[in-house]
């Protein structure tokens, strides 16, 4: 179908094929999952969408893409403005102490069944008082006190109040919030956005499914446990098994709990690689439901990449932002340890250097130090096609990162790739254990920060130019065979018509 | 209010109490006028009610004009609604409760602080808090077993105990934590790699930003206790050692401390002083300093004061032991 017939369909179709639900990215915070997103509508012309994004609060942020013309509707969820003004009188609803009980249930186990009690509950409660006055009432003052005593009866009851309202605010915004129609609904993580995907799949009995790029839940986890936001009402010391429950506590096991509920509800939970189904299975994922569809790149933008001469000046390069997260001090320092055997190194930096100016300072002083002027350098933002083919050896040093498409684009090049053993670097260069038949490895992971592993495997490639041609080919046939867009879209293609044709019903796993 | 109380207790009137005192004799006043015109001419009706109601809005304007906002307004409003309902009797009745409210009215101060003590806003003493702690059961249980050691726990705990310890190791970070740290981003679990990676990041910034702190303390004029600045000089020595540094801050962190120690460890008597506590980085920075400086006499008297301190009693046998002097 021509993209001026998914346009015309766009104007007429009312219901559209695919709710897509993202929390916090899309269309307004560039790059990341909301260029997949993008990539997504865009990949499927035939396919209409609509979404519902997930924010905190209305702002002032302004779209970062251009609807395509399949995208029928953004619709906006906002978490944080639950509850408008306080009611002060009404009796108590009946049954407040079944909705304590079943919240409590959804909020630290979580799971289908849990959702679906909290939902009906819910739905006698509204016959009495409205969600949104409820929430508001002296039958919230109860019930507050109630979920409090089964909790949290160490901690602190002023915090714990005011994490419940942001909590519970949170939750019965996605409850109370009028449900689009779709054949399919396609949350890009769990968390609230999961929640009311699950909410989706039992109320509308139509498929739901999940992505995620990142494990939100740990992503979370590890956030709270870091901040300083969070007050530590019981002194625990430095005691990792204390069982008294303080906030961070519950703040983690409720997103966990709607991790649970989301991976339990929906049909198909799909990762971008194999690593990340490990906390989905900790986390109850049936393993009949895992798959991963990796993402890919367009191949032809790379076959005119020759390959970097064999007598060109020995060359090794960082493709990235000039950030923290890419640890590109410890690029510096390879560089530095790589010039003392290769003293004709260069080493590129290729990215945008403004984002964190400071960081970038900082990077230069350390150039400088070093005396390394002539051999790192600060590309800026350049087309990296012009550059791959004088690069030898693809170097990424990131502490963090998901699918670094980078890695795909090197291989694209036929360029060997070191990189630290974060995301799916590792599936990327070395392939999967269940590859058939095995392409050989596409260059060589290291430790995270491990300035001296990195320069070592890099003198490797450096040196021995049989092996980097050989690595650079292994990459090569791997990103063809597996990661490429069209296969990627493909893949969700045959899922979407698939899930779109089932008959609509009840989900027989999700417990409801 | 519209009479301010002292916090003490002592009411005094002020001018908005005054403003209501004026506001009564002249509502006493008005609607006296009025009631007398009503019964000696033949005013119509509507002129005597028109008459009253110009006499509750001038006690009205002299009641509310120009009050500062947030003043309460219970007492000026009451008086109003008096005058208005009950004309020239509601006049007399708003002038005899003057007195009694002047009496039973807190000032505002008390209503902040009473309020601040009902929303748990406001400070309580040491004392308090901590008996309310204790009766919650919020602090530290002395009866728990120590806790475990971190790179123990990297190294074999539970994925759980794992991402607990690097969550403490973030938010309380000491440099002896560098190596259980630096096992976590060698873990074989990609989520711990992930978590320590986001940790280090943290207290990469962290350390740095405490760095340039206790550098540019370094450099103020009008130095602080020389306690304080043998304090820093120790943790800008254990800085220039963590492994989590980076190596610009580390040089930054290792001169700090020279320059701190090189302005008090002049002579043997400030050695000794010096040398006098139990901070073992604080001691090494002491004793690294005298080395680099070639001081080796300073060095040998640095080292035995702090060998006293460290090992008491146990501490000057052995020195008698040896049979050194300084």
């Amino acid at each position: 179908m021509s993209l001026n017939a998914a346009a015309r369909r766009a104007k007429t179709v009312v219901q559209p094929d695919v709710c897509l639900i993202v929390e916090g990215c899309y269309p307004y915070v560039p790059g990341g999952v909301s260029a997949w997103i993008d990539w997504l509508m865009r990949s499927l012309p035939e396919t209409s969408f609509s979404i519902v994004a997930l924010w905190p609060r209305p702002s002032a942020m302004k779209s970062r893409y251009a609807p395509p013309d399949n995208l029928i509707k953004v619709e906006h969820l906002y978490l944080q403005q639950f509850g408008s003004a306080p009611v002060t009188r009404g009796a108590v609803p009946l049954g407040i102490e079944h909705l304590s009980e079943s919240l409590t249930r959804l909020t630290t186990q979580g799971g289908g069944r849990a959702l679906s009690e909290v939902m009906q509950e819910l739905g006698l409660m509204r016959r009495a008082i409205s969600l949104d006055q409820l929430f508001n009432s002296p039958a919230a003052w109860q019930l507050v006190q109630e979920m409090y005593r089964r909790e949290m009866p160490y901690g602190s009851f002023l915090h714990y109040f005011w994490a419940w309202r942001a909590l519970l605010g949170g939750l019965f915004s996605v409850l109370e919030y009028p449900l689009p129609k779709a054949k399919v609904y396609h949350t890009i993580s769990t968390g609230y956005a999961g929640l009311l995907a699950a909410r989706a799949r039992l109320e509308s009995g139509r498929p739901a499914i999940l992505t995620e790029h990142g494990i939100y839940t740990n992503e979370r986890r590890i956030e709270l446990l870091m901040a300083d936001w969070v007050a530590d009402t019981i002194d625990k010391g430095h005691a990792l098994d204390d069982p008294r429950f303080d906030l961070r506590d519950m703040w983690v096991r409720a997103f966990e709990a709607y991790a649970r509920t989301c991976y339990e509800t929906t049909d198909n939970v799909i990762t971008l690689y194999g690593d990340n189904q490990q906390p989905q299975r900790l986390l109850g994922a049936d393993e009949k439901k895992l798959s991963v569809i990796a993402n890919g790149i367009d191949l032809t933008r790379f076959t005119n990449i020759k390959q970097a001469p064999d007598n060109g000046r020995p060359t090794i390069a960082l493709i990235g932002r000039v950030v923290p997260i890419k640890d590109v001090k410890t690029f510096i320092e390879a560089a530095r340890l790589l010039k003392l055997k290769v003293p004709e190194l260069r080493a590129w930096v290729v990215g945008p250097t403004d984002e964190d100016a400071a960081y970038h300072a900082e990077c230069r002083a350390i150039v400088a130090e070093h005396g390394l002027h002539d051999t790192v350098i600060f590309t800026g933002p350049v087309n990296i096609l012009d550059y791959l083919g004088q690069i030898h050896v693809m170097v990424l040093t990131s502490l963090s990162e998901s699918q670094p498409l980078v890695v795909l684009e090197a291989g694209a090049a036929g360029i060997p790739f070191v990189a630290t053993d974060v995301g799916s670097c590792r599936e990327i260069i070395e392939g999967r254990s269940d590859e058939t038949p095995y392409l050989g490895a596409g260059g060589a992971v290291t430790h995270l920060a491990a300035a001296n592993e990195i320069a070592d495997a890099c003198e490797v490639f450096l040196m021995d130019h049989d092996k980097r041609r050989s690595a650079g080919e292994a990459l090569r046939s791997r990103v063809a065979a597996s990661y490429t867009s069209t296969r990627a879209a493909g893949a969700y293609r045959r899922l979407y018509a698939d899930l779109a044709n089932r008959p609509t019903g009840s989900n027989p796993d999700a417990g409801g | 209010m519209s009479v301010a109380a002292t916090n003490n207790g002592g009411a005094i009137l002020s001018r908005w109490a005054t403003r209501d005192v004026y506001g009564a004799l002249f509502a006493n006043v008005g609607e006296a006028i009025v009631a007398l015109q009503s019964s000696a001419a033949s005013i119509p009706a509507i002129w005597i009610l028109a008459g009253h109601l110009a006499v509750v809005a001038s006690v009205a304007t002299i009641l509310f004009n120009a009050r500062p906002k947030g003043e309460d307004l219970t007492i000026a409003a009451t008086m109003v609604l008096i005058i208005l309902v009950a004309g020239p009797v509601g006049a007399v009745a708003s002038l005899v409760m003057l007195p009694f409210v002047k009496t039973t009215n807190p000032g505002s101060p008390v209503l902040r602080a009473w309020y601040k003590r009902l929303s748990s806003a406001g400070s309580v003493g040491p004392a308090t808090a901590m008996h309310d702690r204790v009766a919650a059961g919020r602090v530290l249980r002395l009866e728990a077993a120590p806790p475990a050691s971190f790179l123990d726990v990297i190294k074999a705990g539970t994925l759980d105990e794992r991402q607990t310890a690097l969550g403490l190791m973030a938010r309380k970070f000491h440099p002896d934590y560098a190596p259980a740290l630096e096992a976590a981003l060698r873990s074989p679990e990609p989520v711990v790699r992930v978590q320590a990676a986001a940790v280090v990041a943290r207290v990469r910034g962290d350390l740095k930003e405490r760095i340039k702190s206790l550098v540019s303390a370094e450099g103020h004029v009008g130095s602080p206790r020389p306690a304080a600045r043998l304090a820093d000089a120790g943790e800008l020595y254990r800085l220039a050692r963590c492994t989590l540094v980076e190596g610009t801050d580390r040089a930054a962190s290792e001169a700090g401390a020279r320059a701190l120690l090189s302005g008090m460890l002049t002579t043997s008597h400030t050695i000794v002083n010096a040398s006098a506590q139990p901070d073992p980085d604080t001691a090494l920075a002491i004793e690294g300093y005298l080395l680099a400086e070639g001081r080796y006499k300073h060095f040998r008297v640095a080292r035995r004061v702090n060998s006293i301190v460290t090992r008491g009693g146990y501490g000057i046998r052995l020195l008698k032991k040896s049979g050194a002097q300084w």
